[in-house]
């Protein structure tokens, strides 16, 4: 219907509706008489005609009825008190058969309205319905239902166009405030039919949908009802709350095409809040603690989640806020990020994920220790379940930034996963799967915070080797040498299998190769079966050991299968990175160029946009001066505000309350619906709460979070009212850091800053736009963008200085010692006060980031000396263990600046130490330069608390310096690079770290830590692949090798396999156990039970299990174990415990002490990781060999 | 395991031919032979590099791009490669040359592979019995970390523009280059000729992946002369 009509409409009903107030005029009952009458004539019986008379027949039916008391004519008013439940049902019944008819009725065709619909206007039916039902008392509920029903038909069925009719929409209009102002349960599930109904015929029809949009009640707190209807259910479980979120999302992605719908929805409705609130409080009713029985458990799977209603109620929530960002109109989806991550990530997710049960804390004495604390697994779990559920990338990318860089009482929320991992718990497992599951996304930015940052510089490798990153090794020596690395005992290495199973498909191989074996060579001599005794034939082997060997020869897989995984693996994930925007192949991006904190933010999925990333702000605890008072009174003495996190931390102190930290106490999850509607968003003003009752959302059920206490809850409310504005205005802006700017850079007019943190921070984003926009643009192929990336950056660079230009071209390994732009930023600006250029100037923090001293050439060029920076390494420093402390100590220090100035380059490390010095006198500075204030002082002295120890522990690992800390602390110099010792950052440190112990790590630690592994190497990108699998590279001595950790742990095998008695014959156990449990799949539960009872019976078993190449075989691989075994969590229960209960005892020798326990328990876990070790070989070799052969892709894309 | 089809179509021109012995950048300088030769621990697994080692081998050929150079592994075994080669320029202009490359079992440890002429090609490097091109002098030792199949393409594809005539094969070939360059051309041209019209002879090799050529057929060619004009990136594939 055109808007022209529309409005003809509603002119004509308006002239007509002068009348149509609550009193309602007598009926006319003579129209009915003569419509009566006129039926009798006999030639006028067509069935329109009838149906009209019959309408209106009933509706004075109705109307005797209705007025029935209404004798004198004076009272406009219904007399309803004695209206009988007899009388009401008729007049149901006739309500029936009048929307019935009325439904039926075809329009005649010419644009115009049937005549029973025409008679409806004209009586002003509904309304009449709808007054009345209002005062017939106690049975109200009943004619509201009924109404109801009636709208929901005819909505749903008419053929006219009914909701154009002012006279119905109406009624129904007020009939739906009505619902809103009093509901009760009966009437719920029709209301929100009728509303599902209402939306699909908004959605079909645009006009409709504007027209209602305006058609709002006068009264009533929300412009928009259907909003303010639905937004109570949204959270409900059941059809009704599938329904209403059906209804919401109908709306929502109306709302797409009509910008002012969308302003509205962000504004004055809070379906955000509520959407994120409601997670929140889902969250909140999740298991605290998950019952896990079998060892193998790591992640939640579909079983378990189909057995917890809580956990399904909360993924359809989340799935509902997923489908909203994805339909909804740019502007809500937005706001919706945003409530999400402030409402959802940050108070709910963020201390679920550190909360310390009171008693798991006074066990843990050592820095460090990681309480085994079921709740954190679970809620580890959980994260990672809605991980796997959260589709959109916008979504996603929140989601993953919050997990990667986020914060959490100081502590950046991936440090804790990854010292996590270091431990020996069902935590390290369910950790580990987590970042199984990040690193299987795909998605640049994560890679890059992981990994892909500390690789960059390329400090792990000699600078000669540089080169040969780009390396593939295309002769195979790579995958010798993993092959190589396999223990003597293992008959893999003699006797390799190439078998396909016999389903194998998708290999483009199999055209020319029969089933089962692998034809090389013209004259067959290369012909491989499932077993060559030839081969070992020489072995000086006793007969017992042979038939063991030869048992063990069935068990071992084929290396072909492994190549199609690694294929399959390679090829995927270089479809999952082909939008990625650099190639990190140690050209592109330089290593000059890194800056840990450059916003690359994209994932590949959707060929997306750009994160416009929330600073995750690090939330100091009151009770640091520097915090509070520091940052203040350094910002009105024109104190710096050093880096970029230097600035993170101003604006988050100066907007959140000390309070707010308490949004972590312990045990507590603290988001609450209300706390989350009080927030103070920029551009929602006075949003109305009232309406929005949490008991209604969760019917009224006791809750967590409604059950704190009084004055927990106000300081809860208190604290969030600061702080999350503040936060809120951060996140709103990209990360500061696209440049790493350094602090300096933040203002020019260091009097300013106190009043506009935000202006700054917007002022930046813009900035940062700029630099990044043409990044993000299409990034399909990522070769056009690569050029441009680097025209721009060197515009950049070249703009403001274009004396430093030469500095790029400089390929010297000391180059990049000169990039320290922590030291950078102090240089020549005397007191810390001065703080340099304004925050938006781009080109600016460009130049920081990259190192340039803007104020003076840099100082570095005379110090080519890397071991000038290793001397800088604080590890020996006397301070109180924390690096990063002292680092800030620094970015405070007055004396910072003299460590720049170039002719002081020579004396760097007599400076740094007399600084050192200085510092722990908390005295002047070494220059002489006498502190500019006291309060200065006070700060360096409050800053030592600054930082609470968070991540010592992970120093312990590599001995060194932890670059790391760096970057979670403000300055973020390139890491590693002047800090101590190369390093490839705390990830593959600590996987590596892991994998050494692997003699001691559980069967399902070694496969998770094992995929882990294999999973980064599928990528394809030449930093990442050749630090983990070219074998001739040669790393940094502080760097470890993979091929080094291999050998270790090879050594380590075989030297423990020495020393135990019948070792064969446990591996063939174990063996048989692992497969037994693959192919339990196809076996009954029961069998496999009764497998174990007759010992004996294994072997014939097994044997004929392994010559029956079954699809089942595939999934030997390793991938293969943890993935099906997770699956099959419940269903092995029983027979795993027997398996490993048979295990057990043939290798413990009987006694039942604990010593022997012990024994047992070391050797079954030195046997399975023997197993997987040889396993994982083969993979690598695999891997490598697929790497060489999978530059077919490369160049047929061009 | 080998690709059956080799994408010649996209070829492009390339840049000067270049010098065989300049290979892939390999910085490394100690490369540790650890691949054992077949006596050590992993013997049996050298089936399966070698396989890897044609498989990339055949990529970084495809990779190069060479020119007028078409190759494809038999259906039998990867160490037997057919190949045609097309010269367009110079004496040997309108050549058709088909070849068979042969790899030695010990690949990558072994000898330079054979490269035989079917039939034989006027040419001083040419046995002109055999039809073997002498590639032994120029790949006197492989070096598998350095050298790759596609450089000994490139060396035959780069002999019949180079003319070398120091120990010939084709004595006569040789002598006649040196002194009598217009009768050598003319020979040269019958060769040429001759193997053009042998061209469409049924091939007398069993194998599948054999290189035969037959007639025009507009029906089967034309759709593929098109994309070739008109420059499309789309496959032309399963004729």
């Amino acid at each position: 219907m055109s808007r022209a009509n529309m409005s003809r409409i509603f002119r004509r009903s308006q002239s007509k509706g002068n009348d149509s107030s609550k009193s309602l005029t007598p009926p006319k009952l003579e129209n009915c008489q003569n419509g009566w009458k006129e039926e009798s004539d006999p030639d006028k019986l067509d069935p329109a005609k009838v149906r009209f008379d019959v309408f209106c027949n009933h509706w004075c039916q109705i109307q005797n009825t209705i007025f029935k008391n209404n004798s004198t004519s004076g009272l406009h008013r219904f007399h309803s008190s004695k209206v009988s439940p007899d009388e009401v049902q008729s007049v149901i019944n006739y309500m029936r058969q009048l929307v019935m008819l009325l439904i039926d009725e075809d329009p005649p065709g010419d644009g115009d309205i049937g005549i029973i619909l025409k008679f409806t206007n004209q009586e002003n039916l509904f309304e009449k319905m709808f007054v009345w039902g209002e005062q017939i008392g106690e049975h109200a509920e009943d004619m509201k239902h009924e109404l109801l029903r009636s709208y929901e038909m005819i909505l749903a069925q008419a053929k006219q166009p009914v909701l154009f009719q002012d006279r119905i929409l109406n009624p129904l209009l007020q009939l739906l405030l009505a619902c809103w102002e009093s509901c009760s349960e009966v009437l719920e599930p029709q209301l929100i039919l009728l509303l599902h109904q209402l939306c699909v015929s908004l959605t079909k029809d645009q006009a409709l949908l504007e027209y209602f949009f305006q058609a709002s009640p006068s009264k009533g707190p929300a412009k928009f009802l259907l909003f303010s209807l639905l937004i109570p259910f949204i959270h409900r479980e059941g059809s009704l709350g599938q329904q209403a979120r059906d209804a919401l999302l109908l709306c929502v992605s109306a709302s797409q095409e009509a910008e002012h719908i969308a302003k509205y929805i962000s504004e004055s409705t809070n379906l955000c809040p509520v959407l994120a609130g409601g997670l929140g409080a889902l969250y909140s009713r999740l298991p605290r603690k998950l019952d896990i029985q079998a060892e193998h458990w790591h992640c939640l799977t579909d079983e378990d989640v189909a057995k917890t209603p809580e956990l399904i109620m909360f993924l359809n929530s989340l799935e509902f806020c997923n489908a909203v960002v994805q339909v909804a109109h740019p502007v809500v989806s937005e706001q919706l990020i945003r409530y999400f991550h402030d409402g959802f990530l940050v108070p709910v997710v963020g201390p679920a994920l550190h909360q310390f049960s009171a008693g798991a804390w006074s066990n843990f004495f050592r820095k460090g220790d990681v309480p085994p604390n079921d709740e954190i697994t679970a809620a580890t779990a959980y994260v990672e379940l809605f991980l796997k559920s959260v589709t959109d990338p916008r979504l996603m990318k929140v989601f993953l930034a919050y997990i990667c860089r986020g914060w959490h009482d100081n502590n950046k929320i991936m440090d804790s996963f990854l010292t996590r991992i270091s431990s020996n718990s069902k935590l390290c497992l369910v950790t580990m799967s987590l970042m199984y599951t990040l690193i299987n996304l795909n998605c640049e930015d994560v890679m890059m915070d992981l990994v892909f940052r500390y690789l960059i510089p390329c400090n792990h490798i000699m600078a000669s080797q540089r080169r040969a990153i780009l390396d593939v090794n295309y002769i195979g020596s790579s995958a010798h040498k993993f092959l190589s690395l396999i223990p003597n005992f293992c008959t893999s290495k003699l006797v390799p299998k190439f078998v396909y199973s016999l389903d194998s498909s998708g290999s483009s191989l199999e055209g020319q190769v029969s089933p089962r074996s692998v034809h090389l060579g013209e004259r067959g001599r290369v012909l491989f079966q499932s077993s060559q005794e030839d081969l070992i034939g020489d072995n000086s082997l006793n007969a017992s050991r042979n038939s063991i060997l030869g048992e063990l020869e069935e068990y071992n897989t084929s290396l072909l299968e492994y190549l199609e995984d690694a294929r399959d693996g390679i090829d995927k994930c270089s479809r999952g990175c082909q939008t990625w925007s650099l190639p990190y192949d140690g050209v592109h991006p330089p290593p000059l160029m890194l800056s840990p904190d450059v916003d690359v933010l994209r994932t590949p999925s959707s060929g997306g946009s750009r994160l416009t990333s929330p600073l995750y702000t690090p939330r100091h605890f009151d009770g640091t001066p520097f915090s509070q008072k520091g940052l203040r009174s350094s910002e009105s003495n024109g104190r710096s505000s050093s880096k970029k996190g230097r600035k993170r931390e101003l604006l988050a102190d100066e907007t959140s309350s000390p309070v707010q930290s308490k949004s972590s106490s312990p045990g507590t999850l603290t988001s609450t619906i209300e706390e989350i509607l009080c927030l103070d968003l920029g551009n929602i003003k006075n949003v109305d709460i009232s309406d929005v009752n949490l008991a209604d959302i969760f019917q009224g059920e006791k809750l967590n979070i409604l059950t704190m206490e009084e004055d927990f809850k106000k300081k809860e409310k208190t604290g969030s009212n600061l702080g999350f504005p503040g936060s809120l205005n951060i996140t709103h802006h990209k990360d500061i850091s696209v440049s790493s700017d350094s602090a300096f850079s933040s203002t020019n007019s260091p009097t300013n800053d106190t009043g506009g943190p935000e202006k700054l921070q917007n002022a930046h984003r813009g900035s940062s736009d700029a630099i990044w926009s043409n990044h993000h643009e299409g990034r399909r192929n990522g070769s056009p963008q690569n050029p441009k990336h680097q025209m721009e950056m060197e515009q950049t660079l070249r703009s403001p200085i274009s004396s430093q230009s030469s500095l790029r071209e400089v390929d010297e390994p000391s180059v990049f010692y000169m990039y320290d732009s922590d030291y950078e930023t102090y240089q020549g600006n005397g007191q810390l006060g001065t703080t340099r250029e304004c925050f938006s100037d781009e080109a600016d923090e460009i130049l920081m980031a990259l190192g340039y001293d803007l104020d003076k050439s840099s100082p570095y060029q005379e110090r080519g000396d890397s071991q000038n920076f290793s001397r800088l390494s604080f590890t020996e420093n006397g301070f109180n263990g924390d690096e990063s402390l002292t680092f800030s100590q620094q970015l405070q220090s007055p004396g910072g600046d003299t460590l720049y100035s170039s002719d002081s380059s020579r004396t760097s490390s007599p400076d740094h130490k007399n600084f050192r010095r200085s510092l722990d006198n908390g005295g002047h500075d070494v220059s002489g330069t006498p502190v500019p204030s006291k309060s200065s002082q006070e700060n360096r002295k409050g800053g030592q608390t600054l930082l609470p120890l968070t991540i010592t522990p992970r120093a312990q690992y590599n001995g060194s310096f932890n670059s790391k800390h760096m970057s979670s602390a403000p300055p973020y110099s390139p890491v590693g690079i002047s800090r101590g010792l190369p390093d490839t950052g705390p990830l593959l440190n600590i996987i590596f770290k892991k994998l050494e112990g692997m003699m001691q790590n559980s069967l399902y630690m070694n496969l998770l830590l094992t995929g882990i592994i294999t999973r980064m190497t599928y990528y394809p990108h030449p930093l990442l692949r050749s630090f983990l699998l070219n074998t001739n590279m040669v790393f940094q001595p502080s760097v470890k090798a993979l091929t080094q950790v291999l050998m270790s742990v090879k050594n380590n095998l075989e030297n423990y396999a020495a020393t135990v008695s019948d070792w064969d014959s446990k591996l063939l156990k174990a063996k048989q156990y692992l497969w037994a449990r693959e192919c339990g799949q196809s076996i009954q539960r029961e069998r496999s039970v009764t497998l174990l009872e007759g010992r004996d019976k294994v072997h014939a078993r097994s044997r004929s299990g392994s010559q029956l190449v079954t699809p089942e075989k595939r999934k030997t691989s390793i991938g293969g174990f943890f993935r099906i075994g997770s699956k099959r969590k419940s269903a092995l229960k029983s027979s795993e415990k027997h398996k490993l209960a048979a295990i057990g005892e043939s290798t413990s020798p009987g006694s039942a002490s604990k010593a022997g326990e012990y024994e047992s328990v070391k050797t079954k876990n030195a046997v399975y990781a023997a197993v997987i070790f040889e396993e994982f070989l083969k993979e690598l070799a695999a891997t490598c060999q697929e790497h060489a052969v999978g530059l077919l892709e490369d160049f047929e894309q061009v | 395991m080998m690709e059956k089809n080799n994408s010649g179509i996209k070829k492009k021109l390339p840049s000067t031919p270049q010098n065989g012995e300049e290979v892939v950048a390999s910085p490394l300088k100690a490369v540790r032979m650890t691949v054992s030769s077949p006596e050590g621990p992993l013997a049996a697994y050298g089936p399966f590099f070698l396989e890897y080692a044609l498989m990339s081998e055949y990529n970084l050929l495809r990779k190069q791009r060479l020119p007028g150079l078409y190759v494809v592994p038999s259906a039998k075994t990867p160490l037997h490669w057919f190949g045609v080669l097309f010269i367009r320029q110079g004496i040997y202009q309108e050549g058709v040359f088909k070849f068979d490359l042969n790899i030695p079992e010990n690949y990558p440890d072994g000898d330079c592979p054979k490269l035989t002429f079917t039939p034989p090609v006027f040419h001083p490097m040419v046995n002109p019995l055999t039809g073997e091109l002498e590639v032994q002098r120029t790949f006197s030792k492989w070096r598998r970390s350095s050298n790759h199949i596609w450089q000994v393409l490139l060396f035959a594809r780069r002999v019949f523009y180079r003319i070398d005539t120091a120990e010939p094969l084709n004595e006569e070939a040789a002598t006649l280059y040196d002194k009598d360059l217009d009768s050598f051309k003319v020979k040269v041209h019958e060769c040429v000729q001759s193997i053009k019209e042998h061209l469409y002879d049924p091939c007398d090799s069993d194998d599948d992946h054999a290189i035969a050529f037959s007639p025009w057929e507009e029906t089967v060619h034309g759709n593929v002369k098109l994309s070739i004009l008109n420059n499309r990136k789309e496959e032309v594939g399963g004729k």
